[in-house]
């Protein structure tokens, strides 16, 4: 109905407030429920959300951040998965229509199917992007921008010097099914079947995974 | 798939203590005070230093609650943001429809406070004759007669829609030095006022203009109507709670630039009428109507000043000066707060839409406008009772949700917690209520026309939420998702097909 959205986030430590600072950069309205008192005062100094001092497990202070009128609630307090899934079923039993994601700390996400409408596991977001910065920091050349699904990921590679693809424009190179480059992020360019793969800079790849290996040696050689 | 609004806040806006304070009494200082104080005179008498003092009190209950609101809840909407947030659809609505119409209103009143002023000001330079002496402009069409003040009103608001619908507004350090340059003036005006005590002319500073301080038989209670008319001149300082997010420090700096400019602006007004019912006298101040503290400088004001000639000169460029700014920050006002429904989908989604060329809010600029064109028409009187009307209204509308917000989420931060809460919300809807009551009674009597108009803007709220509703619900059932019918039919009008 609105364009803005309304997102309350449970828990105001690193993951919830960067969160709602990202959403606010967006022009989102953002509530924050937090329970430490110090936190709350370092939030609320922040002024990128309303702040709701309390247990956000607690039916009377979930109330308070006004579900009715809000778009998403995001349970992202460090108190493992079953706290945030908790919070999120006690939202929707409060606002049927609310849409829920969860923090949680293990497991995979199939296995929250149904329960809450997404979950988050930042733990394993950060350890893939440490994974990629010690790719580049090497010089491999490949990094794993998101997956997008379990078979499909956007990859973002590195022209070598002598690879295959290397100096040649898109349309002469033989790129296997199921795989498509996005963009170049170097040059900033869209890809037209004149789009020259330079050497030394990056391209985003969207890759299927049983032809990975053959796209990373077109571009890495 | 809700569309995601991409476009980042500038994160270099960063307005301090001084900025923040001045935007309230750029807002303020403007046009209440040259516009209203003959007004206000024409009822009260010598009174009128009274009706504004007390209005000061009263509008300081509602500077407790915006304070409060402000600092807790990190939204630049203004009254109806803090509005939308505790009340439901429709109460919501009508509060954004009052204030959207009140700062429309005040517009009209400050572009109808601009042009006599203007035309004083090109009068003191022997361009044109006195105020009341200009003849009508015959339209070369329609062969009928206009009077000039309405065509430079109507040319004052047309101009200042077109900048701001073309480009995003100058930034609040722009506003700064504006208000700088307005209260200089207004202290050269009190300065030379004073100094023209003993002087011994007709004109000369006297406190004998205030004996008696009540006249015309009806004694102190003349005053409150007076309140009530003149309310709008406290209007503004709720305009720093539209910039919030731009302010730094702000859940410190937005309770402090409220109360700063709150008591400034007092003060400055006391200053001003005080000088000018001191030198002009009421009587006289009443019949020059909008022109009455440029009429009362040009009789005190020294002459022969290299360049300006006329030291009266610079008050009058005062007068032009902070009436066309002061009507530059409604139109900017107005159509933030049609723009903020819009996004909230409480008007139409385009109202809430960005133009993709020019940056701003252009059909809530565009909209706003036709109604700004529109009330010029008006007479100045029904105009300031209009807009001091519907402020009135929507003040008390913010206390209420101050007191809402305490019993409904009180675990919220409260970074600024007013203090003896509950008292001055209760008094500030108490003392509003008593004033909108004299008000109404008041224009029954004196301008039917004034309250014709305000419940035809309601009743026109009303269809509009029906009408509003009716195109909200189509695509609900449906569940396409809450974006719905606003979104989908003005972005993508293929998809729907």
């Amino acid at each position: 109905m609105s364009a803005d959205l309304r997102v309350v986030i449970v828990g105001g430590q690193h993951v919830g407030y960067h969160a709602a600072r990202h959403l606010s950069e967006r022009g989102h309205d953002v509530v924050i429920i937090e329970k430490d008192r110090a936190r709350v005062e370092f939030l609320s100094e922040q002024y990128d959300a309303t702040i709701i001092q309390g247990d956000g497990g607690r039916r009377a202070i979930l109330r308070q951040a006004g579900l009715d009128r809000s778009d998403v609630i995001a349970a992202l307090t460090g108190y493992g998965a079953m706290t945030n899934i908790g919070i999120c079923t006690m939202a929707t039993k409060i606002d049927s229509d609310i849409g829920t994601v969860a923090r949680i700390g293990h497991g995979e996400r199939d296995e929250y199917a149904g329960l809450v409408d997404q979950v988050v596991y930042p733990e394993m977001l950060a350890a893939r992007a440490a994974t990629n910065e010690i790719m580049h920091v090497a010089g491999r050349g490949v990094q794993t921008v998101e997956s997008v699904t379990g078979d499909l990921s956007l990859l973002e590679l590195t022209v070598a010097e002598d690879a295959p693809a290397a100096d040649r424009e898109l349309r002469d190179v033989v790129f296997p099914k199921g795989a498509v480059v996005v963009a170049g992020r170097d040059n900033n360019q869209l890809p037209g079947p004149d789009m020259v793969l330079e050497p030394g800079y990056r391209y985003l790849v969207a890759v299927k995974a049983n032809v990975s290996d053959e796209v990373v040696q077109l571009f890495r050689g | 798939m809700r569309l995601v609004s991409n476009e980042k806040r500038s994160p270099t806006a960063e307005l301090g203590l001084l900025d923040a304070t001045m935007i309230g009494m750029g807002a303020m200082i403007g046009a209440g005070i040259f516009v209203l104080t003959g007004l206000a005179a024409e009822i009260s008498g010598p009174a009128a230093i009274i009706v504004f003092a007390l209005n000061g009190v009263v509008t300081a209950f509602t500077g407790l609650s915006y304070a409060e609101l402000a600092a807790s809840i990190p939204k630049s909407g203004g009254g109806y943001a803090f509005v939308r947030e505790i009340f439901d659809d429709f109460a919501s609505f009508i509060m954004g429809w009052m204030l959207w119409f009140a700062y429309m209103i005040a517009g009209a009143l400050y572009a109808l406070g601009f042009a006599p002023n203007f035309i004083e000001l090109l009068h003191v330079y022997d361009l044109t004759a006195a105020p009341g002496e200009v003849g009508a402009v015959i339209i070369p069409v329609l062969g009928i007669g206009v009077p000039p003040r309405f065509i430079l009103a109507f040319v004052a608001v047309a101009g200042l829609v077109a900048l701001n619908a073309a480009s995003t507004a100058a930034s609040g350090s722009a506003e700064t030095v504006f208000t700088i340059i307005k209260v200089t003036i207004l202290v050269v005006f009190v300065a030379f006022g004073f100094l023209s005590a003993g002087g011994g002319s007709e004109t000369s500073f006297t406190f004998q203009n205030f004996d008696p301080l009540f006249t015309g038989g009806s004694g102190p209670f003349s005053i409150l109507p007076a309140m009530g008319l003149t309310f709008i001149a406290f209007e503004g300082y709720d305009l720093i709670t539209t910039v919030t997010e731009e302010v730094e420090n702000p859940r410190e700096n937005i309770p402090k630039a409220i109360f700063i400019s709150l008591a400034a602006t007092v003060v400055v007004y006391l200053l001003v009428v005080t000088v000018a019912i001191g030198t002009l006298g009421a009587t006289e101040l009443a019949a020059a109507g909008e022109a009455g503290i440029a009429e009362a400088a040009t009789s005190f004001m020294p002459e022969n000043v290299p360049i300006i000639q006329n030291g009266g000169a610079l008050i009058v460029f005062g007068a032009v000066f902070s009436t066309i700014t002061a009507l530059n920050a409604v139109v900017i006002a107005s159509s933030r707060v049609a723009f903020s429904m819009g996004r909230e989908g409480q008007l139409l989604p385009s109202v809430g839409q960005i133009h993709h060329r020019f940056g701003t809010p252009f059909v809530a600029v565009l909209l706003s406008a036709v109604v700004m064109l529109g009330s010029v028409a008006l007479p100045t009187t029904s105009a300031g009772n209009m807009s001091s009307l519907f402020f009135l209204l929507s003040f008390i509308i913010v206390n209420v949700a101050v007191i809402r917000l305490r019993r409904e989420r009180p675990a919220m931060n409260r970074p600024y917690e007013m203090p003896f809460y509950p008292a001055p919300p209760l008094i500030g809807i108490a003392l509003n209520l008593l004033l909108t009551g004299v008000l109404i009674t008041y224009l029954l009597r004196t301008d039917r026309l004034a309250i014709l108009l305000s419940v035809g803007w309601i009743a026109l709220g009303g269809i509009a939420y029906l009408g509003l509703n009716r195109y909200r619900t189509p695509s609900d059932p449906a569940e396409t998702d809450a974006d719905g019918s606003a979104t989908d039919s003005t972005m993508t009008p293929e998809g729907e097909a």
